[in-house]
């Protein structure tokens, strides 16, 4: 473990540990709440940043259930925000939340949403298309793509970035239309 | 933390156990794995220099500043506002859409002008007699025009010829 001059963990180093340790869980909830894989990722970026923000107030123990806290709140005011209202209603949500807990779809929930993106990142045009189904399917780092395209990694990342912008555009004209 | 299912609208920030189910289900039930690069993009921004307090944000400024600010505003507001009134009203404006000529009007004008002026004078000489005291032609025309038949006219125009060939026999001087 990385620690700082005065034996204590810096909070960068905290963060980098929470991120590590929780991104999955948080992206997950978020997910769960908004059901929307795209705005999951600005929730779960939203909540890190929060809990970094706050981390010299955070007096608890259970980190977990402070950045899932933080997490559901996030999602519950984004699907509060103007234009959103596409999304279940209150009663709506928790009665799906019940409905579909162990449910088949539940289980699969994972190979759907890939799957739809893999559908997604097919629709982009050249590189970039190749370069979303290495990022969102295949799980691969911008290092790892770079290294197997023989390209300039600061040149993968920003396809990357890119696709990521033809995703969401994309994304969002479905869930609108 | 929040203990309340405090209802806002049509969605309410869940209660401790509603979290905990959800946390419980979503751990249970496969969790979603998140874009690779989401680590590096938490990290970048986290690393940006955070704002310092009102920075961003606008000056407070007291009743006084803000009274004067609005008086000064408020008189800018009125001048432009006599200014356009007194374009509108004062300044004369061709409405039919030639404002642009108002310098050949005036020059137009003044030719005008200047040929009534032009006609005027002509029409005053030609209807004033001509009388010719001065030069040796004037003076034979004249005597031409007593013995003459009534020829005044010829005889003064031969003798003004004469004279202007002798260069007017000293009458300039």
């Amino acid at each position: 473990m990385i620690v700082g001059q005065d034996g204590k963990r810096t909070k960068e180093e905290r963060l980098s540990a929470m991120i590590d340790t929780y991104q999955g869980l948080i992206f997950s909830v978020c997910y769960k709440v908004v059901g929307d894989y795209f705005a999951a990722e600005d929730l779960t970026q939203e909540t890190f940043l929060s809990a970094f923000k706050n981390l010299d107030t955070f007096e608890g123990t259970n980190e977990k259930a402070w950045l899932c806290r933080i997490a559901t709140n996030k999602g519950i005011d984004y699907l509060r925000g103007a234009g959103r209202r596409a999304v279940p209603t209150e009663d709506v949500f928790f009665e799906q939340q019940a409905e579909n807990r162990g449910s088949p779809e539940e289980i699969c929930l994972e190979e759907e949403v890939r799957e739809r993106l893999l559908s997604y990142c097919g629709r982009l045009r050249p590189p970039y298309n190749e370069i979303a189904k290495a990022v969102y399917y295949e799980e691969k780092k911008a290092d790892e793509i770079a290294r197997e395209r023989g390209e300039n990694i600061k040149t993968v990342q920003t396809q990357i970035y890119r696709a990521r912008d033809m995703l969401r555009k994309l994304y969002g004209k479905e869930r609108s239309a | 933390m929040r203990e309340e299912g405090r209802g806002n609208g049509l969605y309410r920030y869940l209660t401790d156990d509603e979290l905990e189910a959800l946390v419980a289900e979503v751990a249970d039930h496969g969790m979603l794995a998140p874009p690779t690069y989401l680590k590096d993009l938490i990290m970048e921004e986290a690393a940006k220099p955070a704002m310092p307090a009102g920075n961003g944000r606008k000056k407070k400024i007291d009743r006084k500043t803000a009274k004067i600010q609005l008086a000064v505003y408020s008189l800018k507001i009125a001048g432009a506002a006599a200014a356009a009134l007194f374009c509108l009203t004062m300044v004369p404006v061709d409405m039919g859409g030639n404002t642009g000529d108002a310098g050949n009007r005036r020059m137009e004008k003044e030719i005008e002008e200047d040929m009534v002026r032009y006609r005027e004078e002509s029409e005053r000489i030609l209807t004033e007699p001509v009388v010719q005291e001065d030069g040796i032609g004037s003076f034979f025309g004249n005597v031409l025009g007593i013995f003459g038949n009534g020829r005044e006219e010829d005889a003064s125009s031969l003798w003004n010829g004469i004279t202007e060939w002798f260069g007017n026999g000293g009458a300039e001087e």
